[in-house]
């Protein structure tokens, strides 16, 4: 069987959805980010560094295989709610638009946020990635 | 309104970095392995710059209290990235007579270089203008 096409620059589509991801904001989960970070321990909140391993976990999802190297320019993040232990959240993902600039491949990516089952937008973002390829 | 955002420090080794990948499964070879990260143009291992930014929301949540994250609007631009065994401190300022009020927020390596510059925009509390 033949290794699927790498998900490099010439794939991203301005305007292009690529679907959803969801993730669960679980105590097992939250028990491995406190392992780095021990100090996150507010009872019932999502630690909010958290936040953007969601949107990585999605987009690393979504738009993959990854070509290796890639690095994160920036991001922003939009909060209406931060999520709660317990929740399971649904990540929706969008091509916003890419750019060659001084042999630099650079694409944004925006995303929204929302707790599943209500349906409640959580948080929305913007994460900008130089691509390695 | 503070004026300083409380200070939120990690030394960042390759164990952390290992850790974080586990955590986020973000196995980037930039980030993990070490040969693949010295050919590349970083010349070595960077840590997650997403690992920093979670100083930053430590700095808020430890200042502002938990509930103010729920109306934080957040951008940042990654500017250096944070070698292996790296000390580094996410705080910031609040910016005078900004409303509604914005913090211009930072990650500081431990020569005091910026390695996360941005700006956290404290919006109004919902229902409220």
């Amino acid at each position: 069987m033949s290794e699927p096409a790498i998900f490099n620059y010439d794939h991203y589509e301005p305007g292009k959805n690529y679907g959803t991801r969801d993730f669960s904001v679980d105590e097992a989960t939250i028990a491995k980010w406190r392992s780095v970070y021990p100090n996150d321990n507010d009872p019932g909140v999502m630690p909010g560094g958290m936040l953007a391993m969601i949107v990585i976990d999605a987009v690393l999802t979504l738009n993959s295989p990854r070509p290796p190297g890639g690095v994160h320019g920036g991001q922003t993040f939009d909060i209406l709610r931060m999520p709660r232990i317990g929740e399971t959240l649904r990540t929706e993902v969008w091509c916003l638009d890419k750019e060659v600039k001084k042999d630099r491949k650079w694409v944004r990516v925006r995303s929204e946020t929302r707790a599943v089952g209500s349906g409640e937008l959580l948080f929305t973002g913007i994460m900008t990635t130089l691509v390695a390829q | 309104m503070d004026k300083q955002l409380k200070a939120s420090t990690k030394h960042v080794d390759f164990d952390t970095i290992m850790a974080y990948a586990a955590v986020t499964n973000d196995y980037n070879p930039i980030h993990v392995d070490k040969a693949f990260a010295a050919k590349s143009p970083m010349g070595g291992i960077i840590a997650h710059g997403t690992m920093s930014v979670a100083l930053i929301w430590q700095a808020l949540r430890n200042t502002l209290g938990a509930d103010a994250l729920n109306r934080v609007h957040l951008e940042i631009r990654f500017v250096q990235p944070v070698r292996i065994d790296d000390d580094v401190a996410g705080g910031g300022e609040l910016r005078e007579a900004s409303q509604p009020p914005v913090y211009d927020v930072w990650v500081r390596n431990s020569k005091g270089q910026d390695v996360i510059k941005g700006t956290a925009t404290l919006k109004p509390a919902r229902g409220r203008t």
